[in-house]
């Protein structure tokens, strides 16, 4: 399974900077091709919004999350979960960018 | 002879970026260079809000050579601010604590979990030509 955080619950949103502040994770099995979006339930945190968005990544079995920055509380909880973290370039900037998004 | 500085560890890789003041007469501006372990003392002391011992112990230095690295960033920034200098994110003293490869097509830069198959596609685009990134040489 594959997040990604994104400003919006639709196709075309554009990919969140910040990960813990996302509004929303776009979330995919690329095997199964079954995709979803799903409300970030961190987003109004005052604190550890990273940590807890990415807490609620792993319990959903996500194994990878593409993002463009990540805070070193969430890097810690990824490593020790083993999920991959990807970092998209300024080339990336909308969901529908992602070639295997749209398939 | 005076001791050789320590590499400093970086947990995250950050992307080489450059901020240009805009000017009115379009006159390139001069230039300050931010090293890597500057921009990570930056990044966790004023964007992740931690202290300067908590930022010290991530970034395997004395709490003193933190705060004189941190005093070194901040003076920089405050100089490309008020001075409109271009301000430039590249070289460094600095190691990163794992391997993080470089998509040579979309330039997504990821990490391979153990767990992960080496041999994997960039998982952004499935491009092949992939290399290992150093926040020194991108």
């Amino acid at each position: 399974m594959i997040a990604i955080t994104v400003s919006e619950n639709i196709k075309n949103a554009k990919i969140e900077d910040c990960f813990g502040k996302s509004e929303y994770f776009f979330i995919i099995n690329k095997k199964t091709k079954e995709s979803y979006f799903e409300k970030n339930p961190a987003k109004e945190l005052l604190k550890n919004s990273g940590r807890e968005a990415a807490l609620f990544l792993i319990k959903k079995g996500v194994k990878t999350v593409i993002s463009s920055n990540f805070g070193v509380p969430v890097k810690k909880l990824f490593d020790k979960n083993k999920v991959q973290m990807v970092m998209i370039s300024s080339k990336i900037k909308y969901l529908n960018d992602i070639e295997w998004v749209n398939k | 002879m005076a001791r050789p500085i320590k590499p400093r560890k970086l947990l995250l890789p950050h992307k080489a970026i450059s901020f240009i003041p805009e000017k009115k007469d379009g006159i390139p501006s001069e230039s300050i260079t931010l090293l890597s372990e500057e921009y990570e003392v930056i990044k966790l002391v004023d964007y992740e809000n931690m202290n300067h011992l908590q930022a010290a112990k991530i970034m395997k230095v004395s709490r003193p050579t933190l705060t004189r690295i941190y005093k070194k960033a901040r003076n920089k920034i405050a100089e490309s601010l008020i001075e409109q200098k271009t301000l430039k994110l590249e070289g460094g003293n600095s190691y990163m604590v794992e391997n993080w490869y470089k998509c040579d097509d979309c330039e997504a830069v990821f990490n391979i979990p153990e767990s992960f198959s080496f041999l994997q596609n960039c998982p952004v685009c499935s491009g092949k030509s992939i290399h290992l990134f150093s926040n020194n040489n991108t």
